[in-house]
């Protein structure tokens, strides 16, 4: 059909063309259509998706509806499994170690983030303060993260040898400090194995504040020195505001992070001395790989995905007023 | 034009779909009768090609010995993680050797092949060790692996720091009294620890279990399907546990260890005695370092004359999937490869000196998964070949055969060695502990999984 032009519009004598011809003439809207949608190029993109997607599904999405589904069921992987509603649940919950798990996860993410959240900020203030060594301590602070955290754990156990021959505790001893224990009684066990993590991620996260305090503008700096406050007010009232929007979105996911924490405490104490270190994703580990019991590691997972939406649906509505929207 | 357009971009965003969903693959469906293929496990890689090159070699000879079998090797091994896996996805080989501590678990879940038919086909029903057997029976008496390597706990112990401590290097103690005087003379001495055990990934459990059995304890019911944690042999080795601990302060400074963790410090030099199975000396001496002059075994210490021991080892067992025909061509090769040795003498001295000169560590003593007697007569025939101080290991070769050997506990001693590691783990981290109540609780625990 070919198109209309304005010359088939033959100006006429009646009123309502004499209206159009006086008011801007809306645009013609044509339906939606699969055909103009596809001519314009409309399918390449999602081609280039579907890959992606797919991907996404089969790898990501697949196992976590399977996994779900199997917290309701009896498996062992090779016969047809056996539905048993919600067995695996009472099951996991009634275990009396959970309590201690629970506990000592959350023990973990709360030491986690009271010394791991100010320890980068901290580190990311004064690299920014410095002006020629800056690159030089941006390395320093980033090597921790760049060894892999099996060869890190396992360099930290050596360190935590609680003989006075160990390394740290030489290191204690020339200041006249006891030989402490370390991982070896369950006060100390959890805050050592912290202190390692907090060593090998606070790089990471310096780096991800030091590009933050950078793109404060300085003249807010300059005007809160004018107006006497020394460097650590100076971060409370103007750094620390400015970053609020990147602090909330890393505090958010480190949170996520160390509620799910497995490779340290497994690798440094197995989860003792006397399940001092026991956290939920070991728990799960022990019924799949141990037990070889799917349905309880799956309705533990399950759970605790659920308490994950839960922690993060109330951090993300209280901090709400807080963030810049 | 623009309908052909839309039709060949549909085709190739289905192709794309169809690509992407293709099945992993089913299991392939074996011959009924007739040629059979399988696959045997720990196999060792490319890094070891003289031990790879043996086994190649045994493949050939079996082959050619049983033309309508093919054997496939594989690399596989058994570890709790990728064990669940490799069933899962169908690729466990046909025959694969797990530790002692596993079958109990697999059996319950259906995860290994039962061959109690094929094995009275073959006809070892007969020939294999009852106790030994008793690790791969269930509830029902159905068979489902065979025994390869058989040993029973004992305890290693540091020559040198014997030495160092005065103590009579060639003689273990015999004794748990002995044990324990011997730890406080050691670490006096020394400042190492005297005694040592481990505490974590429920080895911790498994040694404690040998402990209380050489105490006389039982800890489980006849059935295996209730644990009796708390009996008198039990508390007695904790007991003793704990007075070195925190009386004698014997056991030095480090509490938690771990599988490799403990031979590592004992191969060090750091620590003097622990329990143990003879089968570490191999990688205390090649993958530790340790001088294989410093290692000494003997016998788990006595309690009022008790000699009573856990049984340890290796067992083959065969994938949940595989048909008569493949279990049978299976035991076939068992029999060959590790069964002849024992029966026949030229095969035993020509492998012996194959091994040995493929740089294994040949001669640890150990027990066989056939009669005593057979062991016995098989050493003889062997003894002058292996590179291994069988001397250092009098202690325990004078009794092996006279012990008490014990099965593990319960139809799932996972989760006894689960709770016993935390109860072991409370002793050791405080004093005064009320043990036998720590035992109730942690039967409790274990009885409630049990009835699960």
């Amino acid at each position: 059909m070919p198109p209309i032009s304005s010359a088939t519009l033959a100006p006429d004598a009646s009123p309502a063309r004499e209206a159009e011809a006086h008011s801007p003439r809306p645009v013609p809207r044509r339906r939606p259509s699969i055909v103009r949608w596809y001519r314009r190029g409309g399918l390449v993109p999602v081609l280039f998706a579907i890959p992606g997607i797919l991907a996404f599904t089969y790898f990501s999405w697949g196992p976590i509806v399977s996994g779900a589904i199997m917290g309701f069921q009896r498996t062992n992987l090779i016969d047809d499994a056996t539905w048993v509603g919600l067995t695996n649940f009472a099951y996991v919950l009634s275990d009396p170690v959970l309590p201690q798990a629970v506990g000592n996860t959350v023990y973990f993410a709360v030491l986690g983030m009271l010394f791991g959240f100010p320890a980068p900020l901290v580190l990311a203030v004064y690299m920014a303060e410095l002006r020629r060594s800056r690159a030089l301590f941006n390395t320093l602070a980033y090597l921790p993260v760049v060894i892999p955290p099996i060869v890190a754990i396992l360099l930290w156990k050596y360190f935590y040898d609680p003989s006075a021959d160990g390394l740290f505790n030489q290191i204690l001893g020339a200041v006249g400090i006891g030989p402490l224990p370390w991982l070896n009684a369950s006060a100390s066990a959890m805050p050592s194995i912290v202190l390692e993590v907090i060593w090998a991620t606070a790089g990471g996260t310096a780096i991800i504040y030091l590009a933050a305090i950078t793109s404060v503008k300085p003249e807010l700096y300059e005007a809160a020195e004018i107006d006497g406050s020394g460097i650590w007010r100076r971060i409370w009232h103007v750094t620390l505001p400015q970053l609020r929007g990147v602090i909330l979105a890393l505090v958010l996911l480190q949170l996520i992070g160390t509620l799910q924490v497995f490779t340290e405490p497994y690798v440094f104490t197995g989860g003792g001395p006397d399940n001092a270190t026991v956290t939920v994703l070991m728990l799960i580990y022990s019924y799949a790989f141990q037990y070889g019991d799917y349905g309880a590691a799956t309705a533990l997972s399950f759970l605790l995905a659920i308490a994950l939406a839960i922690v993060s649906v109330v951090y993300l509505l209280a901090t709400r007023k807080w963030s810049r929207s | 034009m623009k309908s052909r357009r839309i039709l060949v971009s549909t085709l190739a965003g289905t192709a794309l779909l169809g690509l992407a969903l293709t099945s992993c693959g089913t299991a392939s469906e074996p011959a009924e009768s007739g040629p059979v293929t399988i696959s045997i496990g720990d196999v060792p890689g490319a890094d070891q090609p003289e031990l790879r090159a043996l086994v190649e070699d045994q493949v050939k000879a079996f082959e050619k010995e049983n033309p309508d079998i093919t054997i496939e090797l594989s690399e596989s091994k058994w570890d709790a993680t990728g064990f669940q896996a490799m069933v899962a996805g169908g690729t466990m080989p046909t025959l694969l050797g797990v530790p002692f501590t596993e079958p109990a678990t697999l059996m319950r879940n259906g995860q290994i092949a039962d061959i109690t038919d094929a094995l009275d086909k073959i006809g070892f029903t007969e020939t294999l060790n009852p106790t030994v057997m008793q690790v791969v029976t269930d509830g029902d008496d159905r068979l489902y692996g065979v025994p390869l390597d058989v040993y029973s706990v004992g305890l290693a112990y540091n020559r040198a720091l014997f030495e160092a401590a005065g103590l009579d290097a060639e003689q273990g103690p015999k004794t748990w009294d002995e044990v324990r005087e011997y730890a406080k003379k050691i670490s006096d001495a020394t400042g190492m620890a005297g005694y040592s055990t481990y505490s974590i990934e429920h080895v911790g459990g498994w040694m404690t279990t040998a402990g209380a059995y050489s105490f006389g304890a039982t800890l489980s019911n006849e059935e295996g399907t209730e644990a009796t944690l708390d009996e008198p042999g039990m508390v007695d080795y904790l007991d003793l546990v704990s007075d070195m601990r925190w009386e004698d302060k014997s056991m030095g400074s480090k509490f938690l260890y771990g599988f490799n963790d403990l031979i590592q410090d004992f191969a060090a030099g750091k620590v003097g005695m622990f329990l143990s199975v003879s089968q570490h000396f191999p990688a205390a001496v090649q993958q530790f370092g340790m001088n294989p002059d410093d290692y000494g075994f003997t016998a788990i210490p006595e309690q009022d004359g008790i000699q009573r021991t856990l049984l340890g080892g290796a067992v083959e067992v065969f994938n949940p999937r595989a048909t008569e025909p493949e279990i049978e061509a299976g035991l076939r090769w068992i029999e060959f490869n590790n069964f002849r040795s024992y029966t026949d003498k030229d095969v035993a001295v020509e492998t012996v000196k194959k091994n040995v000169a493929a740089g294994s560590l040949i001669g640890v003593p150990g027990l066989s998964p056939l009669d005593p007697a057979v062991r016995k007569e098989y050493d003889s025939w062997v003894s002058e070949y292996y590179n291994v101080p069988i001397d250092q290991f009098s202690g325990y070769r004078d009794v092996m055969d006279e012990q008490e050997l014990v099965p593990e506990p319960t139809s799932q001693p996972q989760q006894v060695y689960g709770e016993l590691d935390t109860v072991l783990q409370k002793v050791l981290n405080e004093p005064n502990q009320d043990i036998s109540a720590l035992l109730t609780a942690a039967q409790d625990a274990v009885n409630t999984k049990l009835a699960r």
